[in-house]
């Protein structure tokens, strides 16, 4: 294995020119971080409010999926009671909360769907805005898809979501580089992973998931991912949007060395395989990464395969997104559905991001307590 | 402290069906491990029934060996343990006690049984279902024990009709578990397997009488190393789904199907598997649900492990969940699992034994050919060394690749009633196990 690769134009045949790629992560200063912006006090990375002054220190954070309740799913079942996570009268499986979320921390929004042809959903999000970072406000997106063929791949990429977007708040707030805040996120995402318990049935059989970080501040957009979610710019001049990320699958790596043509590629049986995953027996290298600089407004997206597989190219992604303009949620919605209405084959997860990023609103909802995330939802069968 | 055994329980089933598929297959692998080691505190109950017809005498090396397998079998008998010696003719006799009763084993006890043992002479005939009555009646008063009866024989079930038999093992069935051990070649397996399979126990062939001692020891052993007595299979399974069978299939086939009691809701049924010490058995479940769509998840079953105590109340020992989830994905859909694969072609081996051994005995050669040819080729494939040695007895194995034999002219009836009586033996299979067996 070689050292992280940057993407090129073989990227789905992206434009290169536009926006700046940088090679090296953007020098930052120590950051003022951590005080109080509006007494001066020192404030622990931790805190969402002043202890001094009670002021509000704008970090949102977006809550994983709850428990909902509720009777049964299936449509001919008056069932209400479940055990073990089934119905009681039909079997069918309890509701799920994660079959679909979306979150709006209003500077970032996402949505994940179960789709249609999955009987969960392993995909998941987790989503930040930090608005006081030095009077710059930062958001932070990450999506995960857990490896189907994986033990419980819905607690995988559960566990990771969390796992890296509370690294990403914290090492963010205590001054860190995005450059290492992303490093660390996918260290400790993987260390997440791989300490959930194997398969009881087959210990060779671990947990794995894949991840795509991003990390959306005025001098840049830092991204990270390891496997094929994807992360895009979507300009507002849809034809200058590209991909940021270069698939860890077959068919990316395909591509990226030139042997076969984008459709070449894809219409291998191979060209979804996994070459790169967080978790047990993952090749120990450091996460891909890129810098990228927008010349203009635009947004960012990031994304499941379950979206990109119905709607690859960016300038299309771009066009359907409409700049956010209807909203962000509502546009990430808008994108879920088009995946959904295509057949809705694979888990559909769309996080978009405007950039330049914008701070919360004063007073809106309370800055959550840090999730623990070292109890990711389990589902206990034993 | 409890002296109850840790039950395990492992569902092995690819739960991916294609579109349209209705029926699921898993194996439920249970093994149970004694909370402490040898000797168990759980109270049991014994019965020895040896058969004394007038044949016993033919050879007279028959009466002996059951003479002196009995008395080994007294000194197998934990203290304290309540039993009971019965003489079975065309009628039931105590031996020991002299009334219908059980004495608990002591140093006095065990000697005065092996006394009145040693005194059994033959005469007379064979009414399995008298004998079976009377150890009803002695074990009544024992509910709360872990009741184990032996029943040993040398002929057919000849001086009572079927249906009395009959009538005795339903009512039996449930009140005590029961090994049957045949001596000589003149008994019939299949009676025999009948009351072994209804009374949850084994049955085998003893073709050398000199063996019959070390046998019956081991099956007292064992029975005194049973720590938790009546255990059930509870099975539930989603409205509109039918189970199609559950099959014990390891460590040997034992076909539970037909034994269906009421569980505690409509959706469950309560399959009896009897006494379990520190050991492992599988069973193979089928069960036919409503087929469903890609992307559907259903709970096809949950199998559960219960104990029910002398006043009907049942504990979960542990328990499994049987999924199917349909996908379009032909690398899920696909994928065999090996352990229900192994446990399928292993009760198909089972079946063309038996099928072609009655063939064979019903003068059908042309099917009896092809059923021990088929039976040869499983066995090569599976590697069952063990099985493929029996039939070997039994056919001339030209190519055991292709299946391709002959039947031999002469087979010694020993030969194949331990071929028949053995058939239904299995090799434990699967992965990450400890094998017990």
């Amino acid at each position: 294995m070689t050292e992280p690769e940057q993407p090129d134009a073989a990227a789905g045949g992206l434009d290169e020119t536009l926006g700046e790629t940088l090679e090296t992560p953007i020098a930052r200063p120590a950051a003022a971080w951590p005080s109080c912006p509006a007494c001066g006090a020192e404030v622990a990375p931790e805190d969402g409010y002043c202890e001094e002054c009670g002021a509000d220190l704008l970090v949102r954070r977006s809550e994983p999926a709850l428990p909902s309740g509720g009777p049964c799913r299936s449509a001919d079942c008056a069932g209400e009671s479940f055990t073990d996570g089934y119905c009681d009268v039909c079997g069918s499986p309890e509701p799920d909360p994660r079959d679909h979320y979306e979150r709006d921390l209003g500077p970032v929004a996402g949505v994940t769907d179960r789709g249609l042809r999955h009987s969960r959903n392993e995909d998941d999000m987790s989503l930040a805005v930090l608005g006081a970072s030095g009077g710059a406000p930062i958001a932070v997106a990450v999506v995960c898809d857990g490896v189907s063929t994986s033990y419980k791949p819905e607690t995988a990429s559960a566990a990771a979501a969390l796992t890296a977007r509370e690294h990403l708040v914290l090492a963010l707030r205590r001054g860190e580089d995005p450059h290492s805040a992303t490093l660390g996120a996918f260290e400790q995402a993987n260390k997440a992973v791989v300490a959930l318990p194997a398969d009881p049935v087959d210990e060779g059989n671990g947990r794995a998931s894949t991840m795509v970080t991003a990390i959306v501040a005025e001098d840049g957009v830092t991204v990270g991912w390891v496997g094929d979610a994807r992360v895009y710019w979507l300009d507002s001049n849809p034809e200058d949007s590209l991909a940021l990320t270069l698939d860890d699958s077959w068919a990316g790596r395909m591509i990226a060395d030139g042997t076969l043509t984008e459709e070449e590629a894809f219409k291998s049986p191979l060209a979804h395989t996994i070459l790169r995953w967080l978790g047990p027996g993952a090749p120990e290298e450091p996460a891909n990464l890129r810098v990228f600089l927008p010349d203009g407004p635009g947004l960012v997206l990031a994304c499941s395969d379950g979206l990109w597989n119905y709607v690859p190219d960016a300038a299309d992604l771009a066009r359907l997104a409409a700049g956010g303009f209807g909203g962000l949620q509502a546009a990430a919605n808008a994108m879920a559905s088009v995946a959904i209405e295509g057949g809705g084959h694979d888990n559909i997860t769309a996080v978009l991001v405007p950039w330049p990023p914008r701070r919360p609103e004063q007073g809106g909802e309370p800055t959550s307590e840090i999730q623990a995330v070292n109890e990711p939802v389990e589902g206990n069968e034993q | 402290m409890s002296n109850q055994p840790q039950f395990t329980v492992n569902v092995y089933q690819n739960e991916y069906l294609a579109e349209g598929a209705s029926e699921v297959n898993a194996i439920v692998s249970v093994q149970s491990a004694a909370a402490f080691g040898g000797a168990t505190n759980s109270r049991a109950a014994q019965v020895i029934m040896v058969d004394c017809s007038g044949s016993m005498d033919y050879p007279p090396t028959k009466m002996a060996a059951a003479r002196q397998a009995t008395e080994a079998a007294i000194d197998a008998i934990r203290d304290g343990v309540p039993f009971a010696v019965v003489a079975g003719t065309h009628v039931a006799r105590m031996v020991f006690p002299g009334t219908e009763y059980l004495v608990p084993a002591d140093a006095s006890s065990r000697a005065a049984a092996k006394a009145a043992v040693a005194r059994l002479t033959a005469g007379g005939g064979t009414a399995m279902g008298q004998w079976l009555a009377m150890a009803d009646r002695l074990f009544t008063g024992h509910e709360q024990a872990i009741r184990h009866a032996i029943l040993l024989t040398d002929g057919k079930d000849e001086h009572e009709d079927p249906a009395d038999l009959a009538a005795a093992l339903s009512r039996c069935e449930g009140r005590f578990t029961c090994d049957c051990r045949g001596i000589g070649t003149d008994w019939v397996v299949a009676e025999l397997r009948k009351v072994s399979t209804a009374l949850l126990g084994t049955v085998d062939i003893v073709a050398d009488p000199g063996r019959l001692s070390a046998d019956f020891q081991q099956i007292i052993e064992h029975a005194m190393g049973k720590a938790v007595g009546d255990v059930r299979l509870r099975v539930w399974a989603p409205q509109g789904a039918q189970v199609k069978f559950v099959k014990q299939v390891a460590p040997q086939i034992v076909d539970l199907t037909g034994r269906r009691a009421p569980g505690p809701n409509p959706l469950t049924g309560d399959y009896p598997t009897g006494a379990w010490g520190a050991e492992s058995r599988d069973y193979q479940v089928c069960v036919q649900v409503r087929p469903g769509s890609v992307g559907d998840e259903m709970l096809a079953a949950r199998i559960g492990l219960v104990a029910v105590d002398g006043a009907g109340q049942a504990a979960v020992l542990g328990q499994g969940l049987v999924k199917a989830i349909w996908s379009d994905d032909i690398a899920q859909t696909g994928r065999i699992d090996r352990t229900v694969a192994d446990y399928t072609g292993q009760t198909e081996l089972a079946d063309a034994i038996r099928e072609g051994l009655e063939a064979r005995k019903n003068g059908d050669l042309d099917t009896a050919t092809a059923r021990l040819g088929r039976a040869v080729k499983l066995a090569a494939e599976s590697g069952n060394d063990e099985t493929a040695l029996l039939l070997s007895k039994v056919v001339d194995v030209d190519d055991p690749a292709t299946g391709t034999v002959r039947l031999k002219q002469r087979v010694s009836d020993a030969d194949e009633m331990t071929l028949d009586t053995r058939s239904t033996r299995t090799a434990r299979v699967g992965k990450n196990r400890n094998n017990h067996s």
